[in-house]
Formats: C-alpha cells, sequence, structure tokens
C-alpha cells in the first residue's frame, strides 16, 4: 500500500474527497452486468485521469476482468487516501495545478511519502509559507521578518 | 133558437170586455203623459239651479282672486316700507359705530403713548445697572478663564494632540505595512514563489517538522 503513489489524481483535501467520491460511484457498478471500466473511468475522471487509472492497475498488476479484484483494489485506494498525512501550506500566491503538482512531488522525494495539501491563499505572507503538520506550526513566511524590518526602520 | 140569446149575450159581453180594454188602454197613456211632464219639469227645475250654482260659483272665485289681489299688492307696498326703514336704520348704526370705534382707537393711542413714554424713561436706568452688573460679570469669568480654566485646557488639549499622533502614526504604518505587502507580494514572479515555498519546505524538514 505504501507503494501506491496517487499523486497523479490529487494534490489537495478537496481534490482527494472527490477523487474518493468517484472512485466509490465506480465500485458500487463493479459488479453489474453491462459494468464497462474504461466507460466509467472515462465519464467519472475524463480522458486523461483515465488513462493514469489504467496505468496504474496495470503498474499494480490488477486484472480489469475481474470484478473482485477491482472492487479490492478500488477498497484499497480508498484506505490508502484517507491515511495520507494532511500538510496545511499557508502561500501567498494563488497555486495553478502545476505548483501543487511540484509540492507535492517534493513530499515524495524528500520525505518519501505522499501528502494531502489542504492551501491557505493568504498574501500577508508575502512570500514562503507557513506550514502546519502533526499539530505543529512554523511560519517560514517572509512576513515575520519584514515585520521586524519595518519596526526597525520606524525606531531610526 | 136558444143559441141566440146566447149569441147575443155573448156578443154584449165581448164589446163590454173590448170597451174595458180600451178604457185601460186611454188611462194608461193619460198617465204616461202626466209622468212625461213632470219628467220635463223636473229636468227642466235642475238645470235651473246647476245653471245657478255655476254662476254662483264664478262669482264667488272672482271675488276672491280680486281680494287675493287687492291684499298681495297691499303686502308688497308694506313689505318694501319694512325694508326701507330697515336698510335705513342699519345704515345708522353702522355709522354710529365707526364713530365710537374711531373715538376708542384715539383714546388708546394716546393711553399707549404716555404708558411707554412713562415706562422707557423708568426703565433706562435700570438697563444701565444691569448692563454694568453684566460687564462686571463677564470681566470676573474671563479672568476666571484664563487664572483656571485656560491651563487645564491647554494641558488637555495637548494630550489629545499627542494622542491622536500617536494613533496617526500607528495607522500610517499599518498602511505602509499593507501596502509593502502587497506591493513586494506582487512583484513576486510565480516561479519566485514556489521556490521560496520549497526554501521553506527544506527548512521545515531540517527543523524535522515532518518527522
Amino acid at each position: 500500500m505504501d507503494q501506491l503513489d496517487l499523486s497523479d489524481f490529487f494534490t489537495t483535501k478537496s481534490e482527494s474527497l472527490d477523487f474518493s467520491t468517484r472512485l466509490s460511484n465506480i465500485g458500487r457498478r463493479v459488479y453489474e452486468t453491462d459494468f464497462n471500466l474504461e466507460s466509467m473511468l472515462l465519464t467519472e475522471f475524463g480522458i486523461q485521469k483515465k488513462d493514469r487509472f489504467l496505468s496504474l492497475l496495470r503498474n499494480n498488476q490488477i486484472n480489469t476482468t475481474s470484478n473482485s479484484n477491482l472492487s479490492e483494489f478500488f477498497n484499497l485506494i480508498t484506505q490508502k487516501i484517507s491515511s495520507l498525512p494532511i500538510v496545511t501550506l499557508s502561500i501567498a500566491f494563488e497555486p495553478d495545478s502545476q505548483s501543487l503538482q511540484d509540492l507535492s512531488q517534493w513530499f515524495t522525494l524528500n520525505i518519501n511519502r505522499q501528502v494531502i495539501f489542504e492551501i491557505i491563499v493568504d498574501p500577508k505572507l508575502i512570500a514562503g509559507a507557513a506550514i502546519t503538520y502533526n499539530g505543529r506550526y512554523e511560519d517560514y513566511s517572509a512576513k515575520s521578518k519584514f515585520a521586524q524590518i519595518l519596526s526597525h526602520g520606524y525606531t531610526l | 133558437m136558444p143559441a141566440l140569446p146566447l149569441q147575443i149575450m155573448s156578443l154584449v159581453a165581448d164589446f163590454m170586455i173590448f170597451g174595458l180594454v180600451i178604457y185601460y188602454i186611454v188611462r194608461l197613456r193619460n198617465q204616461e203623459k202626466e209622468i212625461q211632464k213632470k219628467e220635463t219639469k223636473i229636468d227642466t227645475n235642475y238645470h235651473q239651479i246647476v245653471d245657478d250654482a255655476l254662476s254662483k260659483e264664478r262669482k264667488i272665485i272672482e271675488d276672491a282672486t280680486t281680494e287675493a289681489d287687492q291684499i298681495i299688492g297691499e303686502a308688497k307696498h308694506i313689505n318694501q316700507g319694512v325694508r326701507d326703514e330697515v336698510n335705513q336704520a342699519l345704515q345708522m348704526l353702522v355709522a354710529d359705530i365707526q364713530k365710537k370705534a374711531f373715538e376708542a382707537a384715539q383714546n388708546f393711542t394716546a393711553n399707549y403713548q404716555l404708558t411707554l413714554k412713562d415706562l422707557s424713561q423708568t426703565s433706562l436706568s435700570q438697563f444701565q445697572d444691569i448692563v454694568k452688573s453684566l460687564q462686571q460679570d463677564l470681566q470676573n469669568q474671563i479672568k476666571e478663564f484664563h487664572n483656571s480654566w485656560l491651563p487645564d485646557l491647554e494641558k488637555q488639549l495637548e494630550e489629545y494632540k499627542k494622542s491622536r499622533l500617536e494613533q496617526t502614526d500607528k495607522v500610517v504604518a499599518k498602511i505602509v505595512e499593507r501596502a509593502s505587502q502587497e506591493l513586494i507580494n506582487k512583484t513576486i514572479s510565480l516561479e519566485d514563489h514556489k521556490d521560496l515555498v520549497r526554501q521553506s519546505l527544506e527548512k521545515a524538514k531540517k527543523e524535522g517538522v515532518f518527522d
């Protein structure tokens, strides 16, 4: 389960919830007689994510003709999502999806685990980030330094 | 033979009966003529009575009309006379009232002027006294204001000025801070922002935030 990388599908908390919901929709219909995996994936995720999901199934050696295997794999993904740690990132800019992907990859490369972001956009931070992880809060933004400089300037 | 006397007797009897009938008819005719005469007489009398009554009625109406015309004429005459008299009386009354009102107004004006004159003479001296007293009070209050209130006011004003300046400084500092933050934030490119976030994550990793 630890090898399962879902960073291609979601990076933020809201995206992970949406992914889970859509996966549940597919999972509920696995045992239906007219179930068509590719069609369902296309409907729920769109063409790009459908292809990525099929790659994920291949990489994890899931037999797509076996309904029970599929159902089991979907449950595994759902469990994985609920176990992912949440990192609250307060940043000074509105990140695009590529920026979120890059940040997500940083976590995969540097701390060897996928995380889910909870993004708070706060322009007062100026730059950098304030991070909350596992109940710990650290402010690495330029805001505090800027305030120091400004107060020093006033006292002169 | 015996039939002949009977026949004669019968014939006589028939003549007698015939005579009686003729008599009766003649009598009836006479009675009818008498009744017709009486009716004619009664009718004549009735018409005469009706004609008399009508002529009397016409006379009465004519008399009454004449009399009524006379009464109305007299009434009109009396009415006109009364109206003239009332008008004359009213004109006299109005003239009298005007005269009396003019007299009363003249009296009132004279009295008022007299009273006003008296009042102005007595009030002038009182007014001068009051003005003097007011002037004195005013001078005293100005003196008191200069001695006690003015320094307090100056002190309070100075404190107020100081606190307002401090508040203004704080507001200006806030504005400068916010403006600078926004300005710097906007001048940083997306790539630089991403780099700075990555640097923050590196620092966090070094400090063991993700352990």
